[in-house]
């Protein structure tokens, strides 16, 4: 009964408007309620949620083509990546401000998001889609290790600088202030423009596509341009948190960047929380972060404990721990049928205690 | 011509323990219907146990080979049973073993570095002497991998195409339904296709771990090239997966003398966005 009193609660879309509402408000918040409380690790804290945010942007923008659209691209670190090394590399040869990166950076990440899709346009089968994104990515970070002389391999490109100031706001990395409030807003657009792309006509098309290629082009959706259209949208949104992700960190590897690491944190974020939501993808991606911080101590069992809660996860929870309403009342029942069952069996043993001494008090009268 | 000789041969050589496990993932994909992320962490897991059996407990390399593989077989076998035959057709093309996979990599990398430490070991050559002939050197070690990679091809062969259980296996493959009506336990057969296939990671990780050295992220190139095998084959297509493994190491011997070490991975992988421009169903594979 309870559980389908706090589903009900849920289920309402003013209750789901009022949580996020709260979340945005609580995220916006932060940094003052910190320094209001004197907190000792306020950086630290604001460093924690500057990560949560930038992998929930990262993570919404591929479940647009992954969990809405069906396709399983594992090369949405590409774009990433090459919205981060253009910006840093025109900041170092060309003497550009970083400002500018967030204009160029991401429409190069475009340019390279058509590339992934033309080939990508050609396949339907998702192991084949797999497959052929894993080499691409590889082929990238390839490139990217050999070419020594412009991004400097694995040694690491680190020439960059940081933002400098605008409009009075100073971005020295003494304070994380200006870079947490710059991340928000770069994840708050970006998670605004999935919401609303999600209920458009476009977001329809993606989810028949989803569901049914077959279907979806009968009922006249133009398959390949509705791919290409979010291909382009899903990595230009993945640019912009290149771009931030360079000048905040100011060090860029090729695997690290382009790494198949990365893209599994994605794939571990997006499947915990839930695909094809807006809600799934920012609450995995926030669970995993700081759960893998607070496992910053015991430094060689993280990634055990990691691939063991993605294990458990999929095993039990299949579509994510906020999709499965089913699940989760199915278990409800089970705990209610329990109770109700250890009740009756209670019942019966009082009672048969009871006709015990009546029967022992008989004896012995 | 010496040149094209030696690396004609150097690519045949190479290309065998690309066709083992290229073999061993085209089987996962017939059968289990998905695909393996966590085949290169099997491969490094082979060559670790080949480690523990010969050097730390001091077998000599025919018997610790041995136990090796067999210890890997059960582990998959293990890991199969416990966590991907649950989840086993779920999603419309398996995208939750898919998952599951991807985690299990993470897992057996882990318990690696956890248990053998993160530096990189090394096990003697199987044999130390070099062949000339011609003009044309060769370690003679090299020459051991090849021919026990050839012997572990025919055998997989002759029990997929002469045996009963093979054939239990190939009807599993093409009908799960229709082959669990003819009696075939599908269930066990899904477990034992998943440990013969990391059996053969591990015959490949023993070979080659006197060769490469071992460490726990020795997994992660060699998981892209069984794929790339397995497309150029054609995906659930064993002899294509054996053909393309020796093509595939043909071409990688040519780029690394012609283009540098550096390139020959970007050739292989792009060798993957070629086919599957021209014929998406691989070489041998039929078009669906």
């Amino acid at each position: 009964m309870n559980t389908y009193k706090i589903f009900k609660f849920f289920d309402k879309s003013k209750s789901k408007a009022a949580i996020s509402l709260a979340f945005f408000a609580v995220l916006l918040m932060m940094p003052i309620i910190l320094r209001i409380s004197s907190y000792r690790n306020e950086s630290y804290v604001e460093g924690v949620l500057i990560l949560c945010m930038l992998w929930a942007a990262m993570t919404l923008s591929w479940n647009l083509l992954m969990g809405y659209m069906g396709i399983w691209s594992l090369a949405q670190q590409v774009f990433f990546g090459i919205a981060a090394y253009t910006s840093s590399m025109m900041n170092y040869y060309l003497h550009l401000s970083p400002w500018v990166g967030f204009i160029v950076g991401p429409l190069c990440a475009t340019f390279v998001g058509l590339l992934v899709a033309i080939p990508v346009l050609r396949l339907k089968a998702a192991p084949y889609i797999i497959i052929a994104t894993m080499c691409l990515s590889e082929i990238v970070r390839l490139i990217f290790i050999n070419l020594v002389k412009w991004t400097r391999g694995e040694l690491g490109f680190w020439q960059m600088e940081p933002f400098n100031s605008i409009l009075g706001i100073n971005f020295n990395g003494a304070d994380k202030i200006p870079y947490y409030y710059l991340i928000f807003i770069i994840f708050a657009a970006i998670a605004l423009v999935c919401a609303l792309l999600a209920k458009s006509s476009t977001g329809l098309a993606m989810k028949a596509i989803r569901d049914s290629q077959e279907a979806a082009e009968s009922l006249g959706v133009d398959i390949v341009k509705t791919k290409i259209k979010v291909f382009l949208i899903s990595s230009y949104l993945a640019g912009f948190c290149g771009v931030f992700f360079a000048h905040y960190i100011m060090i860029l590897t090729p695997t690290d960047v382009f790494g198949q690491g990365l893209m599994t944190e994605f794939i571990a974020m997006n499947v915990f929380g839930g695909m094809a939501t807006i809600r799934g993808p920012i609450f995995g991606a926030f669970f995993i972060t700081i759960i893998m911080e607070t496992l910053q101590g015991i430094d060689d069992y993280k990634l055990l404990i990691y691939a063991l809660i993605l294990i458990i996860t999929t095993l039990i929870l299949p579509n994510g721990i906020l999709n499965s309403k089913a699940q989760f009342i199915k278990w409800g029942n089970k705990v209610k049928n329990f109770r109700i069952h250890k009740k009756v069996e209670l019942k019966e043993f009082s009672s048969k205690s009871d006709s015990i001494k009546l029967v022992n008090n008989r004896i012995i009268s | 011509m010496a040149v094209i000789i030696q690396n004609l041969i150097n690519g045949i050589i190479s290309g065998s323990y690309y066709a083992v496990l290229g073999v061993g993932l085209t089987v996962t994909w017939g059968v289990l219907k998905m695909i393996n992320v966590a085949h290169g962490n099997f491969y490094m897991m082979g060559a670790y146990m080949f480690y523990t059996f010969s050097i730390i407990m001091g077998f000599p390399v025919i018997p610790s080979m041995i136990a090796g593989v067999a210890a890997v077989f059960v582990l998959g076998m293990i890991m199969e049973k416990f966590v991907l035959a649950p989840s086993l057709g779920r999603g419309k093309f398996g995208d939750t073993p898919f998952i599951l996979t991807l985690a299990m990599g993470i897992l057996l990398e882990n318990v690696a570095q956890l248990v053998w430490g993160e530096t990189n070991v090394g096990v003697p050559y199987f044999n130390d002497s070099i062949i000339k002939v011609m003009g044309i050197t060769m370690a003679s070690q090299r020459l051991i991998v090849a021919a026990v990679a050839m012997v572990t091809l025919i055998v997989v062969l002759v029990i997929i195409k002469r045996t009963k259980f093979g054939w239990a296996i190939s009807a599993t493959a093409q009908n799960t339904f229709a082959a669990s009506l003819m009696g075939i336990n599908t269930k066990q057969i899904y477990m034992v296709t998943f440990g013969i296939a990391t059996a053969l990671c591990a015959i490949a990780g023993s070979l080659l771990a006197p060769i490469y050295g071992i460490n726990p992220w020795m997994g992660e190139s060699i998981q892209l090239k069984s794929f790339v095998v397995c497309i150029v084959g054609g995906l659930g297509s064993v002899g294509g997966s054996i053909v393309a493994g020796l093509l595939l190491g043909i071409i990688e011997s040519f780029a690394t003398q012609f283009l540098g070490s550096g390139w020959q991975n970007v050739i292989a992988y792009a060798l993957v966005i070629v086919m599957f421009w021209f014929r998406p169903a691989g070489i041998f594979g039929k078009m669906e």
